[in-house]
């Protein structure tokens, strides 16, 4: 059975088994729009292809040396697609009579010639003309020109050098190199080698020129979440199992008992594994981190096996032994599955895969327990144990509580920290609480807002269409509202497809409207012509050159495969289940309520809104999941009085409700606003917590035993989820944090389940 | 603010009698050349003027220069006017940021793509301009010209060097770009008028608008 989930996992993880490193796939996806889910994936996979380097020095020179250094290498290596330097001219130029820029297009749509005229005057006499020189030439209208402009923001405090962009300030000059990864960006092997190209990059370009070499692109956080997530794995599991190892060693003082209690840990890590290779066909990152805390877990078993194994005194019988720890296992197995599978219930991808890891995981390390110990310890060797060092202790603990005076105390405070914290309790449902810092990285990217004053919002509007011209022509519709919008001042810029490839029913359109005016009006045409001084012929080149140009359209397909598309492509998303898609980015919006409307009329537009969309649904589930917890909690108690009858049922569930109200009273007493983590990782609590309080109860032939196996599996659940709540994953420090806080609380209260007086006399 | 003067005026192109000497003496440090400051100072104090304008655009591919007559209205921290009556009417509007409009034309044109640059170089004074320009100057009793080489390699491919020419109150007289072989434009300056309160008023309204 163990050789074949050892080959499963080995044969899956062989055939490239995925770990996932973007964050937005731990996320919710709303089903009802599985296309454009589909389609807004793609298009995150596009935007993590996009690399920024930055390259300063304080001497301009030394800066664009070390940046045509920089992109001679860029250029090499196959990871990069560098783009050229775009000519436009060259590509846009001869379909300038179907591309019409908007300024013209008001002027060829008024039917008097007067309008054209004006526009044609202040064209010419633009102080702009006089640098175009022989373009007027060829183009004596300036519509390339107007419609470049019209298209590219030049911005005037940049200059622009073999497709860089250089930025002078008083103190440096800075030069941006754009470039595309050839791959996705959230591929590990893809992160591997960006990283190992940026090392070697900074260094020799450092030693070379001086210059300082910074960037930024999703890869990069991808590559940093991985990073951290792949050490805070190691970490968790090597300390989690390190400690495990000490507790083991200390307790039973016997390597039979470390080999073999430590066995059920690699059963249950290789049944989550082979279990989530074979459910899931990538994994998150964030699911193998917190599958690790599962070591914590479901060591439990062992520890209840072999303190019963270890501390009895005489007459051991394996199969004895099983029976008396079977119930509470059994017991603790069952309300911990039920915690970990509310996951289910939860529209993260992520926490689906944690739970499926967990509840794998535990059922094999329960199995093993079940199964292999009776077997394995069915004589009881000659062993010292330290079950003498811990009954004074836990004799003293209880005496303790046994004095009304300090359970009245402890009652008094508690009931004080629940009074003091619980009405200010407070949540934050905004996904920003999930985001894990990265100064430095953050540092460039606000550096290049600062330098460039781009900024394109994280929200977007996707558009479908059944072909290629319906979606040209359904994003010709939008943008005409999203102008309107914009000259509004709710919106400070947006970019959309149909900026570069306008639909082929606009470019006819355009044609259409330049061929009626220019022909037309070919007697007050050729005297305008005169008076500013073109050659006679100058205009019949342009009318023979307007007619030639009739039907010659600009395609998607054409845009794509040239150079001018390299910066742009990653508009048009492409083509899913016979239905082209395209994102349209936005920058500076002041009213989502506007975009909404949009949507709202038009099915054919959906608003990419993922901070709003997913901090509304994390509202939505953690107010569910809020009633959910009461309901669960009746559940448990139902069992718990089912099983022990009212009273002792009460007595059992008691801590647990006592350990809820408290963590969130003391989080409440810090200021710390509850997010979705928090209330997950108290069902968690209650999962976990639940079961000391069982075993207390179901502990019938060594109570004494069951506490030190209860004291060991409590400390190693608290170090596994402590060394969780120093995660620099926000989202992983929440839970860790709250199950530290509430184990701890738990295993305080516990006892008060148990019958005291017993247990002293026992123990005495 | 009254830089913006400077931009346009480099932009709205010029003439000048290239003095050839001109180009023989760079200014390595601004701080260095007192007579350049007193100029920018002189120029910067001055209150709020109109003039009337010639702009001369030559292109090759014209047999005729293209010359354009107006007036235009300078108040410091509050805009330009530059008002084009031959062979158009146009109505144009500077503000201090350097957004061009047109009077009845809530959104900004892009014609003066430039003026944004012009706008923060001169307001941020003579060492932003020599982060863009290599610059040079000479004066004698009568005038002063101030030449500009820009660093750019976006601008310098175009235009090779502008002169600014004007007399020895600050006030600017011809402003000409050059292209690599050929001026291509020569702005001239003519009959500065102090403005008159009401015609301030109206002009400070209008800008106020945008």
């Amino acid at each position: 059975m163990i050789l074949l989930l050892a080959l499963i996992s080995l044969l899956k993880v062989r055939k490239g088994f995925i770990i996932e490193t973007n964050i937005l796939k731990m996320l919710p996806s709303e089903n009802e729009n599985r296309l454009f889910n589909e389609a807004s994936d793609r298009f995150s996979e596009k935007l993590s292809r996009n690399v920024l380097f930055t390259i300063s020095h304080r001497v301009r020179d030394s800066a664009l040396d070390a940046a045509t250094a920089m992109r001679h290498d860029l250029a090499r290596h196959e990871l990069f697609k560098l783009p050229e330097e775009t000519d436009w001219f060259k590509f846009y130029f001869n379909y300038r009579f179907n591309i019409i820029p908007p300024q013209m297009k008001l002027v060829l749509i008024d039917k008097k010639f007067e309008q054209f005229r004006t526009h044609f005057y202040k064209t010419l006499f633009s102080p702009m003309t006089s640098i175009y020189g022989d373009m007027l030439n060829k183009d004596p209208l300036l519509i390339f020109p107007q419609y470049i402009n019209s298209v590219v923001q030049f911005r005037d405090k940049f200059d622009y050098d073999k497709g860089n962009i250089i930025i002078d300030d008083s103190i440096k000059t800075t030069v941006l190199i754009s470039t595309y990864l050839e791959e996705n960006g959230f591929e590990k092997e893809v992160q591997n080698s960006f990283n190992d190209f940026v090392d070697k990059q900074k260094k020799k370009i450092r030693s070379q020129t001086g210059a300082n070499v910074e960037y930024t692109g999703v890869v990069a956080y991808a590559s940093r979440y991985l990073d951290r997530s792949k050490f805070e794995t190691g970490f968790i599991g090597l300390l989690s199992f390190s400690i495990i190892v000490i507790l083991m060693l200390f307790a039973f003082r016997s390597f039979k008992c470390l080999f073999w209690g430590a066995f059920p840990i690699f059963i249950a890590l290789l049944c989550g594994l082979a279990v989530s290779v074979l459910v899931f066909y990538r994994i998150h990152i964030i699911s193998v981190t917190m599958g690790m805390c599962l070591i914590g877990i479901c060591i439990d078993y062992s520890f209840h096996y072999l303190s019963e194994y270890s501390f009895c005194k005489s007459g051991w019988n394996s199969s004895r032994g099983l029976i008396n720890v079977l119930p509470g296992i059994s017991m603790g197995l069952i309300t911990t599955v039920m915690g970990y599978s509310t996951f289910f219930f939860i529209p993260f991808g992520g926490l689906k895969q944690i739970a499926i890891f967990t509840v794998s995981g535990l059922i094999g390390a329960y199995l093993t327990v079940l199964i292999l110990f009776p077997a394995v310890f069915k004589e009881k060797g000659n062993y010292k144990n330290s079950y003498h060092f811990f009954r004074p202790l836990i004799c003293a603990y209880f005496r303790l509580m046994d004095k009304k005076m300090f359970r009245y105390t402890v009652y008094f405070l508690l009931i004080l920290i629940i009074i003091a914290g619980l009405p200010g309790v407070s949540f934050n449902d905004d996904i920003k609480v999930f985001q894990m810092k990265t100064a430095d990285l953050d540092k460039t990217v606000t550096t290049i807002k600062e330098l460039t004053n781009v900024e394109y919002d994280s929200e977007y509007l996707l558009v479908k269409g059944v072909s290629k011209e319906s979606l040209l022509q359904n994003i010709e519709t939008v943008t005409e509202k999203l102008e309107q919008i914009r000259v509004n001042g709710d919106l400070a810029d947006y970019q959309a497809l149909t900026k570069f490839v306008p639909s082929k029913k606009e470019q006819k359109a355009d044609h259409e409207m330049l061929a009626a005016k220019v022909l037309s009006y070919e007697d007050e045409m050729g005297k305008l012509f005169d008076e500013t001084g073109f050659q006679p012929q100058t205009l019949e080149k342009l009318k023979r050159e307007i007619e030639e140009s009739k039907g010659k359209y600009l395609t998607i397909d054409d845009w794509l495969k040239s150079s001018v598309a390299t910066e742009y492509e990653k508009l048009w998303i492409g083509e899913i289940s016979d239905t082209c898609f395209s994102a349209i980015l936005l920058s500076g919006i002041k009213s989502f309520e506007l975009l909404e409307e949009i949507t709202d009329e038009d099915q054919n537009v959906y608003l990419v809104n993922n901070n709003t969309r997913i901090s509304n649904l994390l509202r939505g589930v953690r107010k569910n999941l809020f009633r959910f917890i009461p309901v669960l909690y009746s559940i448990v108690f139902l069992v718990l009085v089912l099983r022990y009858g009212f009273i002792k049922g009460l007595k059992v569930f008691a801590p647990s409700i006592m350990t809820l109200l408290l963590t969130v009273s003391i989080y409440s007493i810090f200021s710390v606003e509850l997010n979705i983590m928090h209330i997950l990782a108290l069902i968690l609590v209650l999962a976990l917590g639940i079961d000391y309080s069982i075993f207390l109860a179901e502990s019938v032939a060594n109570p004494s035993v069951t506490i030190v196996a209860i004291l060991l599996s409590a400390l190693t659940t608290i170090f596994s989820f402590g060394m969780l709540s120093l995660s620099m994953i926000p989202a992983l420090s929440s839970i860790g944090f709250t199950i530290l806080i509430g184990i701890s609380i738990n295993l305080f209260l516990s006892p008060f389940a148990s019958d005291r007086k017993k247990l002293i006399r026992i123990l005495k | 603010m009254k830089s913006i003067l400077f931009l346009i005026l480099i932009f709205q192109i010029i003439y000048a009698d290239s003095n050839g000497e001109l180009f023989q003496k760079k200014i390595s440090k601004i701080s260095n050349d007192s007579a350049l400051i007193e100029l920018y100072e002189k120029f910067i104090s001055e209150a709020a003027f109109s003039a009337k304008f010639i702009q001369t655009i030559q292109v090759k591919a014209l047999n005729k220069e293209l010359v354009s007559k107006g007036n235009m209205v300078f108040i410091p921290d509050k805009g330009i006017v530059w008002e084009t009556e031959k062979p158009y009417n146009q109505y144009l509007l500077i503000t201090k940021k350097g957004e061009v409009f047109e009077k009845d034309n809530p959104v900004p044109v892009g014609e003066f793509s430039y003026a944004k640059i012009m706008t923060e170089m001169i307001n941020s004074g003579l060492d932003k301009l020599s982060g863009i320009f290599d610059l040079f100057y000479s004066d004698d009793d009568v005038k002063w010209l101030l030449g500009l080489i820009p660093k750019k390699r976006v601008m310098s491919k175009f235009i090779s060097n502008i002169i600014i020419s004007g007399d020895r109150n600050g006030k600017i007289n011809e402003v000409t770009v050059m292209g690599h072989d050929v001026k291509i434009t020569e702005l001239r300056f003519e009959e500065h008028k102090t403005l008159k309160k009401e015609e301030l008023n109206r002009v400070n309204e209008i800008l106020k608008q945008k």
